[in-house]
Protein backbone atom coordinates (compact mmCIF):
# COMPACT_ATOMS: atom_id res chain seq x y z
CA UNK A 1 0.00 0.00 0.00
CA UNK A 2 2.77 2.43 1.02
CA UNK A 3 4.78 1.30 -1.98
CA UNK A 4 1.88 1.95 -4.36
CA UNK A 5 1.24 5.36 -2.78
CA UNK A 6 4.87 6.52 -2.97
CA UNK A 7 5.16 5.03 -6.46
CA UNK A 8 2.04 6.83 -7.68
CA UNK A 9 3.18 10.07 -6.12
CA UNK A 10 6.60 9.73 -7.73
CA UNK A 11 5.13 9.10 -11.18
CA UNK A 12 2.77 12.07 -10.80
CA UNK A 13 5.55 14.33 -9.54
CA UNK A 14 7.70 13.39 -12.55
CA UNK A 15 5.04 15.09 -14.68
CA UNK A 16 4.05 18.03 -12.50
CA UNK A 17 6.59 18.72 -9.75
CA UNK A 18 10.24 19.79 -9.49
CA UNK A 19 12.72 16.99 -10.27
CA UNK A 20 13.89 16.54 -6.65
CA UNK A 21 10.47 15.15 -5.71
CA UNK A 22 10.57 12.02 -7.93
CA UNK A 23 14.20 11.60 -6.83
CA UNK A 24 13.13 11.53 -3.18
CA UNK A 25 10.35 9.09 -4.13
CA UNK A 26 12.90 6.84 -5.85
CA UNK A 27 15.13 6.99 -2.78
CA UNK A 28 12.30 6.14 -0.38
CA UNK A 29 11.13 3.24 -2.53
CA UNK A 30 14.55 1.73 -3.04
CA UNK A 31 15.57 2.01 0.62
CA UNK A 32 12.59 -0.06 1.74
CA UNK A 33 11.69 -2.22 -1.26
CA UNK A 34 13.37 -3.89 -4.19
CA UNK A 35 11.33 -1.48 -6.29
CA UNK A 36 11.86 -2.29 -9.96
CA UNK A 37 9.26 0.37 -10.81
CA UNK A 38 11.86 3.10 -10.18
CA UNK A 39 13.58 1.93 -13.39
CA UNK A 40 10.33 2.50 -15.27
CA UNK A 41 10.02 5.92 -13.60
CA UNK A 42 13.59 6.81 -14.61
CA UNK A 43 12.97 5.60 -18.16
CA UNK A 44 9.78 7.68 -18.31
CA UNK A 45 11.63 10.83 -17.18
CA UNK A 46 14.32 10.21 -19.79
CA UNK A 47 11.85 9.51 -22.58
CA UNK A 48 9.90 12.66 -21.73
CA UNK A 49 12.58 15.22 -21.05
CA UNK A 50 16.11 14.24 -22.03
CA UNK A 51 17.25 16.16 -25.13
CA UNK A 52 18.82 14.33 -28.09
CA UNK A 53 22.50 13.87 -27.32
CA UNK A 54 21.75 13.38 -23.64
CA UNK A 55 22.43 15.47 -20.57
CA UNK A 56 26.17 16.16 -20.30
CA UNK A 57 26.47 13.41 -22.91
CA UNK A 58 24.61 10.80 -20.81
CA UNK A 59 21.57 9.50 -22.74
CA UNK A 60 19.67 8.07 -19.75
CA UNK A 61 20.64 9.96 -16.56
CA UNK A 62 17.41 9.27 -14.65
CA UNK A 63 17.37 5.54 -15.53
CA UNK A 64 20.99 5.19 -14.45
CA UNK A 65 20.25 7.08 -11.20
CA UNK A 66 17.35 4.71 -10.55
CA UNK A 67 19.56 1.67 -11.20
CA UNK A 68 22.33 3.01 -8.93
CA UNK A 69 19.79 3.63 -6.15
CA UNK A 70 18.32 0.16 -6.62
CA UNK A 71 21.70 -1.58 -6.42
CA UNK A 72 23.29 0.87 -3.96
CA UNK A 73 20.59 0.43 -1.34
CA UNK A 74 20.60 -3.38 -1.59
CA UNK A 75 22.80 -3.89 1.53
CA UNK A 76 20.67 -1.50 3.65
CA UNK A 77 17.51 -3.05 2.28
CA UNK A 78 18.71 -6.55 3.13
CA UNK A 79 19.23 -5.43 6.73
CA UNK A 80 15.82 -3.76 6.87
CA UNK A 81 14.07 -6.75 5.32
CA UNK A 82 15.53 -9.28 7.79
CA UNK B 1 24.47 -17.39 -0.46
CA UNK B 2 22.60 -18.95 -3.37
CA UNK B 3 19.98 -16.18 -3.09
CA UNK B 4 22.70 -13.49 -3.17
CA UNK B 5 24.21 -15.00 -6.32
CA UNK B 6 20.81 -15.07 -8.03
CA UNK B 7 20.26 -11.40 -7.07
CA UNK B 8 23.62 -10.48 -8.52
CA UNK B 9 22.76 -12.28 -11.73
CA UNK B 10 19.44 -10.46 -11.84
CA UNK B 11 21.09 -7.07 -11.32
CA UNK B 12 23.64 -7.86 -14.04
CA UNK B 13 20.82 -8.76 -16.40
CA UNK B 14 18.94 -5.54 -15.55
CA UNK B 15 22.16 -3.52 -15.99
CA UNK B 16 22.54 -4.96 -19.50
CA UNK B 17 18.92 -3.98 -20.21
CA UNK B 18 19.60 -0.43 -18.92
CA UNK B 19 22.68 -0.13 -21.16
CA UNK B 20 20.69 -1.40 -24.15
CA UNK B 21 18.00 1.18 -23.33
CA UNK B 22 20.71 3.87 -23.24
CA UNK B 23 22.02 2.78 -26.64
CA UNK B 24 18.45 2.74 -27.98
CA UNK B 25 17.93 6.36 -26.86
CA UNK B 26 21.36 7.49 -28.07
CA UNK B 27 20.98 6.32 -31.66
CA UNK B 28 18.40 7.82 -34.01
CA UNK B 29 15.95 5.04 -34.85
CA UNK B 30 12.21 4.61 -35.43
CA UNK B 31 11.71 2.60 -32.21
CA UNK B 32 13.17 5.43 -30.11
CA UNK B 33 11.03 8.00 -31.90
CA UNK B 34 7.84 5.99 -31.40
CA UNK B 35 8.70 5.27 -27.74
CA UNK B 36 9.27 8.97 -27.08
CA UNK B 37 6.16 10.00 -29.03
CA UNK B 38 4.04 7.41 -27.22
CA UNK B 39 5.28 8.45 -23.76
CA UNK B 40 4.76 12.13 -24.57
CA UNK B 41 1.24 11.65 -25.90
CA UNK B 42 0.23 9.72 -22.75
CA UNK B 43 1.83 12.43 -20.60
CA UNK B 44 0.19 15.14 -22.74
CA UNK B 45 -3.22 13.66 -21.86
CA UNK B 46 -2.35 13.92 -18.14
CA UNK B 47 -0.99 17.46 -18.51
CA UNK B 48 -4.07 18.67 -20.37
CA UNK B 49 -6.43 16.96 -17.88
CA UNK B 50 -4.64 18.44 -14.86
CA UNK B 51 -4.53 21.93 -16.40
CA UNK B 52 -8.31 21.69 -16.88
CA UNK B 53 -8.84 20.35 -13.34
CA UNK B 54 -6.64 23.12 -11.88
CA UNK B 55 -8.68 25.76 -13.68
CA UNK B 56 -11.92 24.22 -12.38
CA UNK B 57 -10.61 24.08 -8.79
CA UNK B 58 -9.47 27.71 -9.04
CA UNK B 59 -12.85 28.67 -10.46
CA UNK B 60 -14.80 27.01 -7.67
CA UNK B 61 -12.54 28.39 -4.94
CA UNK B 62 -10.51 25.30 -4.08
CA UNK B 63 -11.38 22.25 -1.99
CA UNK B 64 -13.27 23.45 1.09
CA UNK B 65 -15.79 22.06 3.54
CA UNK B 66 -19.50 22.39 2.75
CA UNK B 67 -20.19 24.88 5.58
CA UNK B 68 -17.26 27.04 4.60
CA UNK B 69 -18.37 26.91 1.00
CA UNK B 70 -21.93 27.94 1.92
CA UNK B 71 -20.82 30.97 3.91
CA UNK B 72 -18.26 31.88 1.29
CA UNK B 73 -20.91 31.48 -1.36
CA UNK B 74 -23.20 33.96 0.40
CA UNK B 75 -20.40 36.47 0.84
CA UNK B 76 -19.30 36.02 -2.72
CA UNK B 77 -22.81 36.52 -4.09
CA UNK B 78 -22.91 39.95 -2.52
CA UNK B 79 -19.39 40.71 -3.58
CA UNK B 80 -19.89 39.51 -7.13
CA UNK B 81 -23.04 41.57 -7.58
CA UNK B 82 -21.13 44.70 -6.68
CA UNK B 83 -17.92 44.07 -8.50
CA UNK B 84 -18.95 41.88 -11.40
CA UNK B 85 -19.37 44.64 -13.95
CA UNK B 86 -16.30 46.54 -12.75
CA UNK B 87 -13.35 44.78 -11.25
CA UNK B 88 -13.82 41.22 -12.44
CA UNK B 89 -14.56 42.07 -16.05
CA UNK B 90 -11.85 44.65 -15.97
CA UNK B 91 -9.27 42.15 -14.72
CA UNK B 92 -10.30 39.50 -17.20
CA UNK B 93 -10.26 41.95 -20.09
CA UNK B 94 -6.94 43.41 -19.03
CA UNK B 95 -5.33 39.98 -18.79
CA UNK B 96 -6.84 38.88 -22.10
CA UNK B 97 -5.76 42.12 -23.67
CA UNK B 98 -2.18 41.70 -22.46
CA UNK B 99 -1.94 38.14 -23.80
CA UNK B 100 -3.45 39.09 -27.14
CA UNK B 101 -1.24 42.17 -27.43
CA UNK B 102 1.86 40.06 -26.78
CA UNK B 103 0.79 37.43 -29.30
CA UNK B 104 -0.19 40.08 -31.83
CA UNK B 105 3.10 41.90 -31.53
CA UNK B 106 4.93 38.60 -32.00
CA UNK B 107 2.72 37.79 -34.97
CA UNK B 108 3.53 41.18 -36.49
CA UNK B 109 7.24 40.78 -35.90
CA UNK B 110 7.46 37.15 -37.06
CA UNK B 111 4.51 36.40 -39.38
CA UNK B 112 5.97 33.00 -40.26
CA UNK B 113 5.79 31.82 -36.63
CA UNK B 114 3.00 30.16 -34.65
CA UNK B 115 1.79 30.37 -31.04
CA UNK B 116 1.72 27.01 -29.27
CA UNK B 117 0.63 25.87 -25.80
CA UNK B 118 3.19 24.77 -23.20
CA UNK B 119 2.26 21.29 -21.91
CA UNK B 120 4.81 20.44 -19.27
CA UNK B 121 6.03 22.78 -16.58
CA UNK B 122 9.63 23.81 -17.44
CA UNK B 123 10.55 23.40 -13.77
CA UNK B 124 9.45 19.73 -13.79
CA UNK B 125 12.27 18.66 -16.09
CA UNK B 126 15.67 17.88 -14.57
CA UNK B 127 17.29 18.73 -17.92
CA UNK B 128 15.92 22.26 -18.52
CA UNK B 129 13.57 21.11 -21.23
CA UNK B 130 9.79 21.27 -21.64
CA UNK B 131 7.16 19.84 -23.95
CA UNK B 132 4.91 21.95 -26.19
CA UNK B 133 1.61 20.87 -27.70
CA UNK B 134 2.47 21.15 -31.40
CA UNK B 135 4.70 19.08 -33.63
CA UNK B 136 5.76 18.46 -37.20
CA UNK B 137 2.15 18.23 -38.40
CA UNK B 138 1.60 21.82 -37.20
CA UNK B 139 4.83 22.90 -38.93
CA UNK B 140 7.25 22.73 -35.97
CA UNK B 141 10.79 21.76 -36.92
CA UNK B 142 13.90 21.06 -34.86
CA UNK B 143 16.11 24.14 -34.59
CA UNK B 144 13.27 26.69 -34.51
CA UNK B 145 13.54 29.46 -31.92
CA UNK B 146 11.16 29.49 -28.95
CA UNK B 147 10.15 33.06 -28.15
CA UNK B 148 8.39 34.12 -24.94
CA UNK B 149 8.18 37.86 -25.59
CA UNK B 150 9.12 40.15 -28.49
CA UNK B 151 12.87 39.78 -29.09
CA UNK B 152 13.34 37.34 -26.21
CA UNK B 153 14.18 33.73 -27.10
CA UNK B 154 14.28 31.20 -24.27
CA UNK B 155 15.37 28.14 -26.22
CA UNK B 156 15.16 26.08 -29.38
CA UNK B 157 13.20 23.06 -30.52
CA UNK B 158 15.50 20.10 -30.00
CA UNK B 159 13.12 17.35 -31.05
CA UNK B 160 9.80 17.40 -32.88
CA UNK B 161 7.22 14.61 -32.81
CA UNK B 162 3.90 14.52 -34.69
CA UNK B 163 1.87 16.59 -32.19
CA UNK B 164 4.41 17.42 -29.47
CA UNK B 165 7.92 18.83 -29.45
CA UNK B 166 10.73 19.14 -26.92
CA UNK B 167 12.19 22.57 -26.19
CA UNK B 168 15.76 22.87 -24.88
CA UNK B 169 16.32 26.05 -22.88
CA UNK B 170 19.43 28.13 -23.53
CA UNK B 171 19.90 28.15 -19.76
CA UNK B 172 20.29 24.32 -19.57
CA UNK B 173 23.28 23.47 -17.35
CA UNK B 174 25.09 21.55 -20.09
CA UNK B 175 24.56 24.17 -22.80
CA UNK B 176 26.94 26.78 -24.19
CA UNK B 177 25.79 29.49 -26.63
CA UNK B 178 27.69 32.25 -28.41
CA UNK B 179 26.26 35.69 -27.55
CA UNK B 180 27.00 39.37 -28.06
CA UNK B 181 26.66 41.75 -25.11
CA UNK B 182 26.99 45.18 -26.70
CA UNK B 183 30.18 44.80 -28.76
CA UNK B 184 31.61 42.01 -26.62
CA UNK B 185 31.42 38.49 -28.00
CA UNK B 186 31.34 35.78 -25.33
CA UNK B 187 30.16 32.28 -24.49
CA UNK B 188 26.98 31.96 -22.44
CA UNK B 189 27.09 29.04 -20.00
CA UNK B 190 23.66 27.87 -18.85
CA UNK B 191 23.22 27.33 -15.11
CA UNK B 192 19.63 26.08 -15.04
CA UNK B 193 16.36 27.74 -13.94
CA UNK B 194 16.71 30.56 -16.49
CA UNK B 195 20.13 31.62 -15.24
CA UNK B 196 23.42 31.82 -17.08
CA UNK B 197 26.95 33.14 -16.78
CA UNK B 198 29.25 34.90 -19.22
CA UNK B 199 32.92 35.61 -18.56
CA UNK B 200 34.20 38.75 -20.29
CA UNK B 201 37.59 40.50 -20.19
CA UNK B 202 38.00 42.91 -17.30
CA UNK B 203 37.01 46.43 -18.31
CA UNK B 204 34.65 45.26 -21.07
CA UNK B 205 31.78 47.68 -21.63
CA UNK B 206 29.03 45.66 -19.96
CA UNK B 207 26.49 47.17 -17.60
CA UNK B 208 23.47 45.84 -15.71
CA UNK B 209 20.43 45.57 -17.95
CA UNK B 210 22.41 44.92 -21.15
CA UNK B 211 20.97 42.23 -23.40
CA UNK B 212 22.88 39.10 -24.42
CA UNK B 213 21.90 38.71 -28.07
CA UNK B 214 22.39 35.76 -30.41
CA UNK B 215 24.88 36.88 -33.10
CA UNK B 216 23.11 37.48 -36.40
CA UNK B 217 19.67 37.28 -34.83
CA UNK B 218 17.36 39.82 -33.21
CA UNK B 219 16.79 37.63 -30.14
CA UNK B 220 18.08 38.29 -26.65
CA UNK B 221 18.51 35.14 -24.56
CA UNK B 222 19.19 36.93 -21.28
CA UNK B 223 19.75 40.25 -19.59
CA UNK B 224 22.63 41.22 -17.33
CA UNK B 225 21.45 40.97 -13.73
CA UNK B 226 24.75 41.38 -11.89
CA UNK B 227 28.44 41.86 -12.58
CA UNK B 228 31.03 40.25 -10.32
CA UNK B 229 34.57 41.47 -10.49
CA UNK B 230 37.51 41.31 -8.10
CA UNK B 231 40.46 43.72 -8.43
CA UNK B 232 42.94 40.82 -8.73
CA UNK B 233 41.00 39.05 -11.53
CA UNK B 234 41.70 39.53 -15.23
CA UNK B 235 38.13 38.63 -16.11
CA UNK B 236 34.67 39.73 -15.07
CA UNK B 237 31.81 37.31 -14.41
CA UNK B 238 28.50 38.52 -15.76
CA UNK B 239 25.33 36.87 -14.38
CA UNK B 240 22.41 36.78 -16.80
CA UNK B 241 18.75 36.05 -16.26
CA UNK B 242 15.94 35.22 -18.68
CA UNK B 243 13.32 38.00 -18.49
CA UNK B 244 10.49 35.46 -18.34
CA UNK B 245 8.85 33.56 -15.53
CA UNK B 246 9.47 30.08 -16.92
CA UNK B 247 7.16 28.06 -14.61
CA UNK B 248 4.20 30.31 -15.46
CA UNK B 249 4.53 30.11 -19.25
CA UNK B 250 1.30 28.95 -20.86
CA UNK B 251 2.01 29.89 -24.48
CA UNK B 252 5.20 30.38 -26.46
CA UNK B 253 5.77 31.57 -30.00
CA UNK B 254 7.80 29.41 -32.39
CA UNK B 255 9.87 31.18 -35.03
CA UNK B 256 11.40 28.99 -37.75
CA UNK B 257 15.19 28.97 -38.02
Amino acid sequence: MIRAFIGGLSFASALFAPPWLPLIGMGMLTVRFRAWEVLVLGAMIDLLYVPPGGFFGIPIPATLTAFILLVGFEPIRRKLLV
Amino acid sequence: MLRLASHNRLYTFVFVLVILFGILLEIQNPLRDSLRAGTRSVAAGAWVAVHGMGDAIDYYGGLSSRATLASENQALRTEVARLESLSLHNDVLRSENATLRDMFSLREAYPEGIAVPVLSNPSASPYSTFVIGSGTIEGIKAGAYVVSAPRVAIGRIVEAGAHTALVGLFSAPDKETEVMIGKVRATYHGKGDGNGVVVVPRGAAVIEGDAAVLPGHPFAIGFVGAIQSKPEDAETTVLLRVPANLPSLSFVYIVPE
